[in-house]
């Protein structure tokens, strides 16, 4: 199968001063090179759905960006639909649907459905085309009794919605789609997700999802690749990746009224792999951690005895299934959010 | 791409609609009003009044453009007013409007559009030209017909002399963009150079009234030669042949500002994506 998308050794440095140095008129302090991508190989066939995880500021976006013509590569090559991303750019963004996480890529004061009508002439779709793609996308975004209304009104929702359907009206192969459920509430996520699932599913679309939200690239994607700082640790089926950690237990518990050195101990524990803890919306100083283990039921006594000693009170302790979330924390020993 | 359109009539078709867009968001601010109508009114009546004040009640006031010749000053600081208005919008309209769409996160979806970067530039000016067309005659039709200025156009040399100067403008106001796209911030830029507009290229007072190196200055100044030619069509009623050397050199400056300002604003965007700049304001 011809790959729709495919990266060699494609390398983004940038070169940022140092935070905090100190400046004046006569000296600036030298820049350092940050490698934001580091030679980044991938192969995404035509039609598969494809998930690029990692933590803020592991290189995604940076990735997203030079395939979309939006970054040149420091060296390395990106070809997209066959055409190289830096050489010839205009037949990359004919090719592509882009959506970023935010809703703000839509002018507020035009309609919805002038927004599209805009963008469809500067993606050069003939008029008697968006007579009828305009008005099947908003139908399809269900946004259609919403369409003449300025985009102003519209929630974070409709916006994403919106923007889906822009990335849409060039009826491009190949998609996008930079965290597009960021900022949304569950509802507007789930419907965005059964979306963009949809589009591969029914339309072959080829997808590239960025995501630090686990639970969507498990329910979506047909492979995933990890990446943290700016290379990919792992790639494969998340069924695969999952897979590959079942010899471990993961056990899940809320603890509250702890201070912060919890994890240190609860990584010396005998049996514990990794260990990691995210802050909980909600209650303050109420923590979720998550450690992999040997076995659970030997490890128990130990995580009890090590919260209680640190003042902590246990809630909701659960064993639990392999996520991929875990993997992460395996493969890089510290959370997607961290 | 399938059912695509490729080349001249797929960008024609951009453009309009780029036009389109800046027009609609023109007109769904309700500050319209005050740029086309309200604030040409006011403006010009300032300076009509100046003149009116100079006249000390007796007969109107002149000014002596070149030597020996003198026409209305109501009409050539009503001439000059215009062309300062002409020369903030496309500084400030034409030079931002790549800062404006970064800062509100639009820069970014249009330019990944398989269409040319310019085209925001050129929606730009072609909804500046309607503006500045819309509000010229509004104070046209004020200084005329409420102040009596008398007007002696050439409509010919008139249609040159605002087709090449509003060349020159568009060429100042794509150098403008083309720095903006580097240096983001360029308010401060942008009004020193409109300072300096007001004082060199004799919007309000002949340029002969600047010390002699001011004056050198001054002809270097491509809004001194825009304002020559619009006062030669427009007061003096002069033919084409007489203001052949205003209009070379405007259709001269014209070309070498787009083409500079090109440059600048192609390279700019080339910076942006090698720095990761474009999204960042």
């Amino acid at each position: 199968m011809r790959a729709a998308v495919e990266t060699r050794e494609l390398t983004k440095v940038f070169w940022r001063r140092p935070a905090g140095a100190r400046r004046s008129w006569f000296r600036r302090p030298r820049p350092e090179p940050l490698r934001a991508v580091d030679g980044l190989n991938l192969t995404i066939p035509e039609g598969e759905f494809f998930g690029l995880l990692g933590p803020n500021g592991a290189g995604k976006t940076t990735a997203i960006r030079m395939l979309c013509t939006l970054l040149e590569p420091t060296s390395g090559q990106a070809l997209v639909n066959g055409y190289d991303a830096a050489r010839q750019a205009d037949a990359v963004r004919a090719s592509i649907g882009v959506v970023f996480s935010s809703e703000r890529a839509l002018y507020w004061k035009l309609t919805g459905r002038e927004n599209l009508a805009y963008y469809a002439a500067l993606y050069h779709v003939p008029p008697e085309v968006c007579r009828r793609r305009i008005p099947e996308l908003l139908e399809l975004v269900e946004l259609a009794d919403r369409a003449d209304e300025y985009v102003e009104r519209y929630s974070s929702g409709m916006k994403q919605r919106l923007a889906l359907a822009k990335a849409l009206l060039n009826d491009a192969p190949v998609l996008l789609l930079d965290e597009p459920t960021v900022g949304l509430d569950p509802q507007s996520a789930r419907h965005v997700r059964d979306f963009i699932r949809r589009l591969n599913r029914e339309q072959g679309k080829t997808i590239i999802l960025t995501t630090h939200y686990m639970e969507e690239a498990d329910r979506l994607c047909d492979r995933v690749g990890v990446i943290d700082h700016g290379r990919i640790i792992a790639l494969d089926r998340p069924a695969s990746l999952k897979a590959a950690l079942r010899q471990e237990d993961v056990i899940e518990f809320q603890v509250a009224g702890v201070n912060g050195r919890l994890l240190d101990d609860l990584r010396r524990l005998p049996g514990v792999r990794q260990a990691a803890a995210t802050a909980v919306d909600g209650p303050a100083g109420v923590l979720n951690v998550r450690l992999h283990a040997d076995r659970a039921p030997d490890l128990l006594p130990g995580v009890l005895g090590e919260v209680g000693r640190h003042g902590g009170e246990v809630r909701q302790l659960k064993v639990v299934e392999v996520t991929l979330e875990d993997v992460f924390i395996a493969l890089t020993g510290k959370g997607l959010r961290d | 791409m399938a059912g695509a359109w490729r080349g001249t009539t797929g960008t024609i078709r951009a453009l309009a609609w780029a036009t389109k867009k800046e027009w609609l968001l023109f007109v769904r601010y309700p500050v319209w009003l005050v740029i086309l109508v309200a604030l040409p009114l006011m403006l010009a009546a300032q300076f009509l009044f100046q003149a009116r004040a100079f006249s000390l009640g007796q007969a109107r006031p002149l000014v002596e453009v070149t030597e020996g010749v003198a026409v209305d000053y109501a009409g050539y600081a009503v001439v000059g007013m215009v062309a300062l208005m002409w020369f903030a919008l496309t500084l400030q309209d034409m030079g931002m409007v790549v800062r404006r769409e970064q800062a509100q996160g639009t820069l970014e979806s249009n330019w990944l559009a398989p269409s040319p970067r310019w085209l925001l530039l050129a929606g730009k000016a072609a909804l500046l030209a309607a503006v500045m067309g819309l509000s010229a005659a509004v104070v046209f039709v004020e200084a005329r017909l409420v102040f009596g200025v008398p007007f002696a156009v050439h409509p010919v040399s008139a249609g040159l002399a605002l087709g090449l100067g509003g060349l020159v403008l568009v060429g100042m106001g794509v150098c403008a963009a083309g720095l903006v796209t580097w240096i983001k911030e360029a308010e401060p830029q942008i009004q020193i150079v409109q300072a300096l507009g007001v004082m060199l290229s004799g919007m309000i007072f002949p340029v002969a009234a600047l010390p002699a190196p001011f004056q050198v200055a001054a002809r270097a100044f491509p809004l001194t030669w825009v304002l020559d030619a619009v006062r030669g069509a427009f007061l003096l009623g002069l033919p084409p042949r007489a203001l052949a050397t205003e209009l070379t050199v405007l259709a001269g400056l014209g070309a070498g500002l787009l083409v500079a300002g090109g440059l600048l604003f192609r390279t700019g965007q080339r910076w942006g994506r090698r720095t990761g700049t474009l999204h960042t304001h």
